[in-house]
């Protein structure tokens, strides 16, 4: 806001931009995250209301290969927007 | 003249309504004196040939459907008892125990031949008990060994590290203090009055720095964020585990273990250049196919794409040296790729131990490490080699003249799935006892059936699988074992310390 260094200036409506649309990524990530992960693993005949160890085992698991899915295909997107190939085909 | 026709019985004439072909066709009849004794309808068999060619079929197909059949019901009756483990109603402050697996290919096969066996009899019963496990692969001989030996000594030099720290502190405390203050209290002197001109400097600091998405998200407004503890903190008498599929990986474990707790912290010097390729074997276990394993897929895939961006070599992974064996076989080898091919060699041979068996014996155990305890990582787990350990040996045959047992092993799958099923239990239920010299030998029946050429040219090169295990009192005097004979406590699987005390106690009245 004061800027005096050579720093490229954001304003504070930009910073707010990218905030908000940090926040809605994240919080879009977690509830699909939920909704996926908890129709794999939960099991629907609900005759008890805590989670077994299985299923807790299961939820670790899919939240992992989430986030591993995640990581890789944004490594692939990169690099098909790198190569151009993408913006090609469209 | 016509006959008075008979009205009153009305005896059917042969032949009378019926035409010529069905006439002299001969009355259906057994063709077998037997099934006429055994009552059963007139059917026609088949020729003899046919007869013969149809009873070896069913025989074999009968024997192969049985013997799965009965594999089945094996692994899931064994599931069936174990699923009450994973019913327990889990909070979410806890994470299961952790296994790891070390997986290795048989001598001179694929490495998915072992993982076929880890999946078919002891995956099924790990994950009907939810047990948390993660499988450590390899391709080429070495790798495991590698991998442990730098686990353990980047271990070692973190704590070396954390000593000196706290060595350095110690001493600035003694000795530098009045020094220390006095340049302290100058630079506050300073920031005190120049803190108002300090001009406002934008920076870009990442947002990961400014805040977690935890903060954001709203749900830890008012809650504290759990603090999660794996079970194996908890309890670390039966924390972890470690599982070998096949002998060679054991002796990869142990040779990695002592060398890790044995050998120096930094590689010795290279003694010479000889080009040997005493770490790797040119037959299939060399060749392969990225392994199954989730964690190991992920890089080779990201390095498979980099060796393709790359004019240069990357380092050590598994898909650039299968990428050059295909160059080998296509036998197009230009100045360039033969230069390549060097490089990557280099890089992809698995490091030369950093001690040598003939040493264990006069190596010091770690100094960094505390041996009272049990010694844990950062995370309060107990390092890999204080985990109990447990060796399957994989049931291949090699050779010609096993033939026939090849085949008998075939047919009797079965009794492998029971037995293998029996140990994974052990493993699961914990029992547990020390380590004995005996069980240097653990799986060691595998060996006789090596194929005997590969251990030949194994013994000429110098290769780790077909030395002797050597084994170093300083390391198995910590070190403890799965065995299915120790008595299991199934009632209280969930620990206490009593359960391996009653261990103990039955495996020293059985010496008696």
């Amino acid at each position: 806001m004061f800027g005096l260094g050579g720093a490229p200036q954001i304003s504070s409506e930009q910073k707010l931009q990218a905030a908000e649309a940090e926040l809605d990524m994240v919080t879009g990530m977690f509830n699909q995250l939920v909704d996926q992960c908890h129709s794999k693993c939960i099991n629907k005949s609900y005759g008890d209301s805590d989670i077994t160890k299985q299923e807790a085992l299961c939820l670790d698991r899919c939240v992992a290969k989430y986030f591993d899915t995640n990581v890789q295909v944004g490594e692939h997107m990169q690099k098909l927007g790198q190569s151009g190939q993408f913006m090609g085909r469209k | 003249m016509t006959e008075p026709k008979n009205t009153k019985e009305h005896v059917p004439v042969e032949g009378a309504n019926k035409d010529p072909i069905t006439l002299n066709k001969p009355k259906k009849t057994w063709s077998n004196p037997a099934l006429r004794m055994l009552g059963l309808p007139k059917v026609s068999l088949p020729s003899r040939n046919w007869m013969i060619f149809w009873t070896v079929l069913a025989s074999f197909g009968g024997a192969i459907a049985y013997d799965r059949h009965e594999q089945k019901k094996i692994r899931e009756e064994y599931m069936e008892k174990l699923s009450y483990l994973s019913k327990v109603p889990y909070s979410s402050d806890k994470i299961p125990r952790k296994i790891s697996i070390f997986v290795a290919p048989p001598p001179n096969d694929f490495l998915d031949e072992s993982l076929k066996y880890f999946r078919k009899y002891v995956k099924p019963l790990l994950n009907a008990s939810a047990i948390d496990f993660e499988v450590y692969t390899e391709s080429k001989q070495g790798e495991l060994r590698n991998a442990i030996a730098d686990r353990i000594r980047e271990l070692r030099s973190k704590r070396l590290q954390e000593k000196e720290k706290e060595v350095e502190n110690k001493s600035a405390v003694l000795g530098g203090s009045l020094w220390g203050s006095i340049g302290d209290a100058v630079t506050n002197f300073s920031s005190f009055f120049g803190s108002k001109e300090k001009p406002e400097i934008e920076t870009l600091t990442p947002v990961q720095d400014l805040y977690s998405p935890k903060d954001v998200i709203g749900f830890y407004l008012d809650k504290e964020p759990l603090a999660v503890k794996r079970e194996d903190e908890i309890d670390q008498k039966h924390a972890g585990g470690v599982i070998c599929i096949g002998r060679g990986a054991f002796k990869e474990y142990m040779n990695g273990v002592h060398e890790g707790l044995l050998g120096p912290l930094t590689p010795p010097e290279p003694t010479s250049l000889i080009e040997d390729k005493s770490s790797t074997q040119d037959t299939k276990t060399d060749s392969v196919i990225p392994d199954g394993n989730p964690v190991k897929d992920s890089s080779n895939i990201s390095e498979e794409i980099k060796s393709e961006e790359s004019t240069s070599s990357t380092d050590s992974s598994t898909v650039p040296s299968d990428v050059n064996k295909d160059q080998e076989t296509i036998d197009e080898k230009t100045s360039e790729e033969a230069k390549k091919e060097e490089e990557d060699d280099e890089e992809n041979k698995v490091p030369k131990p950093y001690i040598l068996p003939s040493e264990y014996a006069k190596a010091e155990f770690a100094p960094e490490f505390n041996r009272e305890t049990t010694i844990c990582n950062d995370r309060g787990i107990p390092v890999i080699f204080e985990q109990p350990v447990y060796t399957f040996a994989l049931p291949k045959v090699s050779g010609f003249v096993n033939f026939p047992k090849k085949i008998y092993n075939f047919f009797t799958r079965r009794y492998v799935a029971q037995e293998a099923a029996e140990h994974t239990l052990a493993v699961i239920y914990n029992q547990i006892r020390p380590f004995e010299y005996k069980d240097k030998y653990m799986a060691g029946e595998e060996e006789q059936f090596w194929p005997k050429r590969w251990v030949q040219t194994g013994k000429e090169k110098n290769s780790e699988w077909v030395q002797e295990l050597v084994v170093d009192e300083k390391v198995t005097s910590r070190m403890r074992v799965y065995d299915s004979s120790v008595k299991r406590n199934t009632a209280a699987e969930n620990s206490s310390d009593t359960e391996t005390v009653d261990a103990e106690k039955n495996t020293s009245a059985d010496k008696l």
